[in-house]
């Protein structure tokens, strides 16, 4: 019978649970796209994965020296 | 004897379950006044990005499991099945600090805030809290508390971390208290991964039982439960520094980003040249970039806006594990027991 209580209590924190989700304030998606596309453009310049660097010596992460003697 | 025929209680919930997601998806439904696709075909493409090798970080003798950037973005600490923690300076390409851990089955590693500790968690179950002012991180702080391995790990402040779990459980600890002051129940599978919003007021998880949920940290509880993904979901980020939106990954091969503020997926990043699974995910500063690793040993870059996959990083020689984002560079850990630190060529 507990095995029982315990599925019952489990499926009514469920129901409790997904009334909580269904309650919540959503925005439209045509308003959050227009702000995520904004909040990608304004920092576009920024993002060196998407426009790598100017010179390659402001990559710190660029092998250093030229040529090597043999 | 058992009584296996449900009881009208049973049947009751079961009927108002099902009730309350069909509620949720008119209501999501309701929300998607515009189709993503269209409100973003308009943008101009990036053409194809080339990302390089810049430095190679060799040591560990095992798999990676997991990495973290640290907080100036010139450290990186790696956690390896050889059951080692170390920390790099990513420009010198050199060891900092090593931590021996007394488990070799670490999966979790982070940073605390001022990086003068690192945390890790794995088969053992325990949070391990390792002091980096003391050699090889001095004697760990032990913390006991889930039922099953610690998949993820993450300070929320100096004092309090959040982990994930095979115990199907996320949990906020009281690093003082040496204990947990709060368990996130809601998944019904393992828990494989977590990211923190940037202010820590929330965070998302990743579960094999196929959905990503967001969980509130001030009044510690679920927010929402994002389902779409066919598979297991194992990584998760966020979009860098609000809180609009998340990137997963999944065993069913497809990356998603889930809109915090309109409940739902927008996008929904995979094609047919992907025939496996993906591991791990990062978003990039701009928030305009995913980096994902997959099993086939690849990383792939996606345009998220036009999802579109506009780059490949190839270099490791086995399973792709764990990705992580900074301002100018991607580092990225594998089953052939390297780290790789990329940036854009």
């Amino acid at each position: 019978m507990s095995k029982l209580a315990d599925a019952l209590a489990v499926q009514r924190c469920m129901v409790e649970q997904l009334r909580v989700e269904a309650g919540l304030n959503r925005l439209s998606v045509s308003q959050t796209v227009a702000e995520l596309i904004k909040y990608c453009e304004d920092r576009s310049a920024d993002d060196m994965l998407i426009n790598g660097f100017t010179k390659q010596t402001e990559n710190p992460f660029k092998e250093k020296g030229g040529c090597v003697a043999l | 004897m058992e009584d296996d025929q449900p009881c009208e209680e049973e049947l009751k919930l079961v009927a108002e379950i099902k009730e309350m997601k069909a509620r949720i998806r008119t209501a999501r439904k309701e929300a998607a006044d515009a189709d993503y696709v269209t409100e973003t075909e308009n943008l101009p493409p990036l053409g194809r990005l080339k990302f390089k090798v810049r430095k190679e970080l060799h040591g560990h003798l095992a798999k990676l499991t997991d990495l973290h950037w640290g907080k100036n973005s010139d450290t990186l600490v790696t956690a390896g099945q050889d059951g080692k923690l170390f920390v790099w300076d990513v420009y010198k390409c050199m060891k900092q600090n090593a931590v021996f851990l007394n488990t070799a089955w670490v999966m979790a590693v982070s940073f605390s805030p001022d990086n003068t500790r690192v945390a890790s968690g794995g088969l053992d179950n325990i949070l391990s809290i390792h002091n980096l002012e003391e050699p090889e991180g001095g004697t760990p702080i032990e913390l006991s508390g889930h039922d099953g391995y610690i998949a993820s790990i993450r300070f929320t402040d100096a004092s309090h971390c959040v982990t994930s779990s095979g115990d199907k459980s996320c949990a906020l600890w009281d690093l003082q208290a040496g204990k947990i002051v709060h368990q996130f129940l809601g998944h019904e599978n393992d828990v494989n991964a977590l990211a923190l919003a940037s202010h820590s007021q929330h965070f998302a998880s990743a579960s094999s039982d196929k959905t990503a949920k967001l969980w509130d940290l001030r009044e510690q509880h679920c927010r929402a439960t994002y389902w779409g993904h066919e598979l297991d979901v194992n990584g998760v980020d966020y979009f860098p520094q609000c809180d609009y939106a998340f990137a997963t990954s999944s065993d069913d091969g497809s990356c998603r980003m889930w809109d915090i503020r309109a409940d739902q997926m927008l996008a929904n990043l995979g094609d047919d040249f992907i025939q496996c699974g993906s591991t791990c995910v990062a978003v990039s500063r701009s928030g305009r970039l995913v980096m994902a690793g997959y099993d086939d040993y690849n990383c792939h870059v996606w345009d998220l806006l036009l999802e579109e996959r506009i780059g490949i990083m190839l270099g490791h020689d086995n399973r792709i594990s764990c990705i992580g984002s900074q301002w100018i560079a991607v580092a990225t850990g594998a089953w052939d027991n390297n780290s790789f630190i990329w940036t854009a060529k």
